[in-house]
C-alpha cells in the first residue's frame, strides 16, 4: 500500500456489520479500491480498510473495521463495536433473512457505540434486482422507524458505494459541527488531528496506543 | 516698488556683495591655478580635440568625463584670447559676444521656448555689462541667496527681471548709460567703474591670468594663442580702423563682461560654496537638471569652437540662432528681433555698428561666436568644477542637502509631514510588493515542507505501520485483551474456589510462558529459517490460519536486502533508508496482524484438545524469531548502508540513517512484544472458558 502523508484533519471510524455473506468486505473493497471482488473469502475477525475523503474542505481518513459475518465471530466483532462514529448495516436484498437479522445487529450496533454513532442501513446486491427478496419500500421504512439513514447499493457496480459512505461522513461531521459530538469523550470515534504530521525521523514514540479507546 | 526703494536695497546688496565676491574668490582663484596648469596637457589636444567635438558631439553626452576635459580644452582659448586681445579690437567683440554667452548660459536652464525671455536675460546682461558690473553682481548674490530652484525655474527669469529693473532705473543715475548715451558717455561713465570693480572689489581673470599665462606658456600655447590672435585681428581688421574711443569702450565692455562671467563663475562656486555650508540646498533635481542643461548647451558650443578654426565660414556653420541674427542685421538693423544677439548689438553699438558695414559685423558676429562658445566653456568648466566639488563633498553633502530641505519644507509647510505621512505610510505598515513577497516565500516554504514530508514519510516508520494497518490491529488487539481481562476477572468470580483452584496453575504456567520474554538470543543470530520457525509456530498454534501473510513479507525482505546488495550502484543512501525502514513497518504490522488474528481464533476456538501452554510457548517463539528476524534485518539493512558510506565523500551522512534504522528496530520489536503480551488475558479467557465449557461437559 502506498505510504501517504498525516494530511488529513480527522480520523473517522467506521464499523460495518451484518450477516455473513451480505457483502460488507466487498463494500469495503469497492470503496477503497474502486473494485469489486468477486470470490471474498470469509473475514476472520476483522480487516481494516482506509480511505481519506473531504467533508466539507476538510480531509478526513476514515478508518473502517470490516467486521467478521459469520456467527462464531459475533463474540470477538462484539468487542470491536466500540468508539465507532459510523456503523454500516448491511443486509443482502435478495436474501430475507440477513434484513430479518437486522434487529439484532441494530441492538448491538446501539449497545455497543455511543448514542451519537451514525448508522447507516444499506441494502447491498442491488444490481440483483430480478431476485429481490427485500422491497425498498419495507427498508425505507424500518430505517424511518428506527432513525437510519438508508441507501440501497451494489459492491458489483459500485452503485451508491461512495454516497453511504460519504453520507456518513457529512452527518457525523454535521455532529462534530453542531457540537452534538463531543470530540473529547472517549469513544466519540473522532480523532482530531493536527494537519501537520508528527516529526517524521526520530521522534516515533514505540507501541503507539494513542489510537485504544479503552 | 519705488525707485529709492529699490536703490537702497540695491546699494547694500552691493556691499555685502562685495565682501561675498572677495571671500569666493581666493578658492576659485586656486582653482584657477590649478586649471592652468591643467591647460598645458589639454591644449595640446584642444585642435584635434575641437575636431572631434564636430565629428561626435554625442560623446559629450556620454560622460561627465568628456565633457569636463572638453570644457577645460576650451578653456585656454577664453583665457588667452582675452589677455591678447587686451589691446586690441577684438576685444570688443568678446566684451559684446560674452552676452549671449551669459544668455545662453541663461538659455539652458530656463525653458526651452524662450523667445521674449532671451530679449530680456539680454537686455539683463548687456546692459549691467556695459554701464556697471554692480548689477551683475547682485544678480549672482541674487543667485547665491536665492533658492537653488532659481537657478532653474523660471524665477531666474523673475529675479533677473528685478535686476534689469534695477539697472533700469539705476541707468540715470549713471548718467546717461543708456542706449542712447554716447559712446564715449559710456566709455567715460563704465569704464572707471569697471576698472573699479576688476582692481577692487573682483580680481579679474586678467590680472592673474594674464601674466600667469605669459610665464606659464608653453611654444605650443604660443603658436595656439598666436593664431587665435591672428584669427581674431583678421576677422576685426576693420576694427582697427576705429577710432581709440571705439577700443576702450570695446575693452572696457570686455573687461566688464569678464569680470560679469567670472561673476556668475563665482555665483556657481558660491553656490555651492554656500550648498556645501547649508545656507541653500540645491535639490538634487535641480543639480541634476543643471547637469543636464550644461550638457545640453554644450553642442552649440561645440559648433562655435569648431568656428574658431574656420571663421570665414562661421555664418554658414554657425548654429541658427546666430545665423538668424546676423540676417537681420544685415537686412534690416532696425527691425524688432527676437534674437538676444541681435538686441546686444543693436543696445551696446547698432547705431554706429551699422555705419561699419555688413561684412564687419558678420565677422564681429563670428568673433562673438567665438566668445561666446570659450566664455560658456569657461562657465561650463567652472560649472562642471562647481559640480565635481559637489561630488567630491560625497554622501555626507548629500545627506545634508537631504535633511536641510527636508527641515525646510516641514518648518515652511506644517501639513508637510501630513503630506509625507499620507504619501509614504508608516514603515511597519507592509507595503503591497512585501506582502507578496513574503507570500511567495511561505508558500514556497510550505510546498518545501510538504515535499520534504512526504519524502519522510516515506521514510516514517509509524506511517508506514499504519499504512499496513499494523496499528489499526494492535488497536483491535488491545480491545480484545481488554475484553478478555475483564471476562477473565469476572469469570474468575463466577468460579467456585474449587473450580478457581484447579484452574489457577494453568493460568499462572500461561503467564509464566508470557513473561519469558529474554530467550536465548545468540542462538538465533544465525541466518534461520524464519519461514520455517514462523509455519512451524503457526501451525503449532493450531489455527488452521495459513502464515501467508507473514511469510510472504518476510520473503519480499529479504529480496528486498538481496537487491539491495546487489544494486548498490544505483540505489542512493536515502533509497536504502527508506526501504530498510519500509520492510521493518511492513513486518511489524504483519506480525501484529498475525497475534490479532491468533488471539481472535484462539477465543473462538472450542476444541477439546485445546493446549493453551503450548499455544502459549508457539506465540512465545514466534515473538522471539520475529524480533531476531527484525535485528536481522536492520544489520543486514545497516551493513548494506555502511558499504555505500566507503564509497561517499561524506561516510558520516549515514550516521543518521543508521541510527534511525535500529531505533525503528527497537520501535519495531517492542510493537511484537507489545501484541504478544496483549494476548495473554485472550489466551487466559480461552483457557478458563475452555476449562468451564469441558468440565461441565
Amino acid at each position: 500500500m502506498a505510504a501517504g502523508p498525516y494530511n488529513y484533519s480527522y480520523i473517522f471510524k467506521y464499523i460495518i456489520i451484518g450477516d455473513m455473506g451480505v457483502g460488507k468486505s466487498c463494500l469495503l473493497h469497492q470503496f477503497t479500491e474502486k473494485k469489486f471482488m468477486a470470490d471474498c473469502p470469509h473475514t476472520i475477525g476483522v480487516e481494516f480498510g482506509t480511505r481519506i475523503i473531504e467533508v466539507a474542505s476538510q480531509k478526513i481518513k476514515l478508518q473502517i473495521w470490516d467486521t467478521a459475518g459469520q456467527e462464531r465471530f459475533r463474540a470477538v466483532t462484539r468487542s470491536y463495536y466500540r468508539g465507532a462514529a459510523g456503523a454500516l448495516m448491511v443486509y443482502d436484498i435478495t436474501r430475507r433473512s440477513t434484513y430479518n437479522h437486522l434487529s439484532s445487529w441494530l441492538t448491538d450496533a446501539r449497545n455497543l457505540t455511543n448514542p451519537n454513532t451514525v448508522i447507516f442501513l444499506i441494502g447491498n446486491k442491488c444490481d440483483l434486482d430480478a431476485q429481490r427478496d427485500v422491497t425498498y419500500e419495507e427498508a425505507k421504512q424500518f430505517a424511518e422507524e428506527n432513525g437510519l439513514m438508508f441507501l440501497e447499493c451494489s459492491a458489483k457496480t459500485g452503485e451508491n458505494v461512495e454516497d453511504a459512505f460519504l453520507d456518513t461522513a457529512k452527518k457525523i461531521y454535521q455532529n462534530i459541527q453542531d457540537g452534538s459530538l463531543d470530540l473529547n469523550a472517549a469513544e466519540s470515534g473522532v480523532q482530531h488531528k493536527p494537519a501537520t504530521p508528527r516529526n517524521p525521523i526520530n521522534t516515533d514514540q514505540p507501541p503507539n496506543k494513542e489510537g485504544c479507546a479503552c | 516698488m519705488s525707485e529709492s526703494d529699490d536703490e537702497t536695497a540695491f546699494a547694500s546688496a552691493d556691499e555685502g556683495d562685495d565682501k561675498k565676491s572677495k571671500d569666493t574668490l581666493s578658492p576659485k582663484s586656486k582653482e584657477m591655478k590649478s586649471s592652468e596648469t591643467e591647460q598645458k596637457k589639454e591644449i595640446e589636444k584642444k585642435d584635434t580635440g575641437q575636431k572631434q567635438q564636430k565629428q561626435a558631439p554625442k560623446n559629450k553626452k556620454k560622460g561627465k568625463g568628456s565633457n569636463q576635459t572638453n570644457a577645460k580644452e576650451a578653456r585656454p582659448a577664453t583665457k588667452s584670447s582675452p589677455s591678447q586681445s587686451v589691446a586690441t579690437s577684438p576685444k570688443p567683440d568678446v566684451a559684446s559676444s560674452s552676452n549671449p554667452d551669459i544668455s545662453e548660459a541663461k538659455k539652458e536652464s530656463s525653458p526651452k521656448p524662450v523667445g521674449t525671455k532671451e530679449n530680456k536675460d539680454l537686455k539683463v546682461g548687456e546692459k549691467t555689462v556695459v554701464e556697471s558690473p554692480t548689477p551683475e553682481e547682485s544678480r549672482s548674490r541674487a543667485r547665491n541667496s536665492l533658492p537653488p530652484e532659481s537657478k532653474v525655474d523660471p524665477e531666474t527669469d523673475k529675479s533677473e527681471k528685478t535686476s534689469s529693473n534695477i539697472t533700469a532705473q539705476k541707468e540715470p543715475k549713471d548718467a546717461g548709460a543708456s542706449e542712447k548715451t554716447t559712446a564715449t558717455q559710456v566709455k567715460a561713465e563704465s569704464r572707471p567703474n569697471t576698472e573699479t570693480q576688476s582692481h577692487d572689489v573682483v580680481k579679474t581673470p586678467e590680472k592673474q591670468d594674464i601674466p600667469r599665462g605669459q610665464v606659464d606658456r608653453s611654444q605650443q600655447q604660443e603658436q595656439i594663442l598666436q593664431n587665435l590672435g591672428t584669427t581674431a585681428e583678421k576677422s576685426s581688421r576693420g576694427g582697427w580702423g576705429w577710432s581709440s574711443w571705439g577700443s576702450t569702450i570695446l575693452s572696457a565692455a570686455t573687461n566688464s563682461v569678464q569680470t560679469f562671467t567670472h561673476q556668475v563663475g563665482d555665483g556657481l562656486s558660491t553656490i555651492i560654496d554656500s550648498v556645501e555650508s547649508s545656507l541653500g540646498i540645491p535639490d538634487p533635481e535641480d543639480l541634476a537638471k543643471d547637469k543636464s542643461a550644461t550638457e545640453a548647451g554644450q553642442s552649440p558650443e561645440d559648433t562655435t569652437s569648431a568656428i574658431t578654426s574656420q571663421p570665414e565660414e562661421t555664418v554658414a556653420v554657425e548654429s541658427e540662432n546666430v545665423k538668424t541674427q546676423e540676417t537681420d542685421q544685415t537686412i534690416d538693423k532696425e527691425s524688432e528681433s527676437t534674437q538676444e544677439e541681435e538686441k546686444k548689438d543693436k543696445n551696446n553699438g547698432g547705431g554706429w555698428f551699422s555705419n561699419w558695414g555688413v561684412s564687419d559685423l558678420a565677422k564681429k558676429v563670428t568673433d562673438t561666436g567665438k566668445s561666446l562658445a570659450s566664455k560658456g566653456q569657461t562657465l561650463m568648466s567652472e560649472g562642471f568644477d562647481a559640480v565635481e566639488n559637489l561630488a567630491a563633498g560625497g554622501i555626507d553633502v548629500l545627506e545634508t542637502i537631504g535633511k536641510k530641505t527636508y527641515n525646510t519644507l516641514s518648518e515652511h509647510d506644517p501639513a508637510f509631514r501630513k503630506t509625507r505621512d499620507f504619501l509614504s505610510p508608516k514603515s511597519n505598515k507592509p507595503n503591497l510588493s512585501s506582502v507578496l513577497r513574503e507570500a511567495k516565500d511561505r508558500a514556497e516554504q510550505e510546498a518545501e515542507k510538504v515535499k520534504e514530508n512526504e519524502e519522510a514519510m516515506k521514510a516514517h516508520f509509524g506511517t508506514l505501520f499504519d499504512d499496513n494497518q499494523g496499528l489499526a490491529h494492535l488497536e483491535a488487539l488491545e480491545m480484545l485483551s481488554n475484553q478478555s481481562e475483564k471476562k477473565v476477572h469476572s469469570l474468575l468470580n463466577s468460579l467456585s474456589s474449587k473450580d478457581l483452584a484447579e484452574i489457577k496453575p494453568l493460568l499462572i504456567s500461561i503467564k509464566e510462558t508470557f513473561s519469558v520474554q529474554e530467550e536465548d538470543e545468540s542462538a538465533a543470530d544465525t541466518d534461520q529459517d524464519v519461514s520455517g520457525l514462523v509455519s512451524q509456530c503457526l501451525a503449532q498454534l493450531k489455527l488452521g490460519t495459513a502464515s501467508d501473510k507473514l511469510n510472504t513479507v518476510l520473503e519480499m525482505v529479504r529480496q528486498w536486502i538481496a537487491d539491495t546488495q546487489e544494486n548498490q550502484e544505483k540505489d542512493s543512501i536515502k533509497d536504502v533508508h527508506q526501504k530498510s525502514i519500509q520492510a521493518l513497518a511492513e513486518l511489524t504490522a504483519k506480525g501484529v496482524e498475525q497475534f490479532h488474528k491468533a488471539g481472535e481464533l484462539i477465543l473462538l476456538e472450542k476444541n477439546k484438545e485445546n493446549d493453551f501452554i503450548e499455544k502459549s510457548q508457539s506465540l512465545a517463539r514466534l515473538t522471539s524469531v520475529l524480533c531476531h528476524e527484525i535485528g536481522n534485518l536492520a544489520t543486514r539493512f545497516v551493513a548494506c548502508l555502511n558499504k555505500m558510506a566507503e564509497k561517499q565523500e561524506n561516510p558520516d551522512e549515514i550516521t543518521q540513517f543508521v541510527t534511525n534504522i535500529y531505533l525503528e528496530a527497537t520501535n519495531s520489536s517492542t510493537y511484537i512484544q507489545d501484541a504478544f503480551v496483549l494476548l495473554l488475558p485472550v489466551v487466559q479467557h480461552a483457557a478458563i472458558e475452555h476449562s468451564v465449557l469441558f468440565r461441565e461437559s
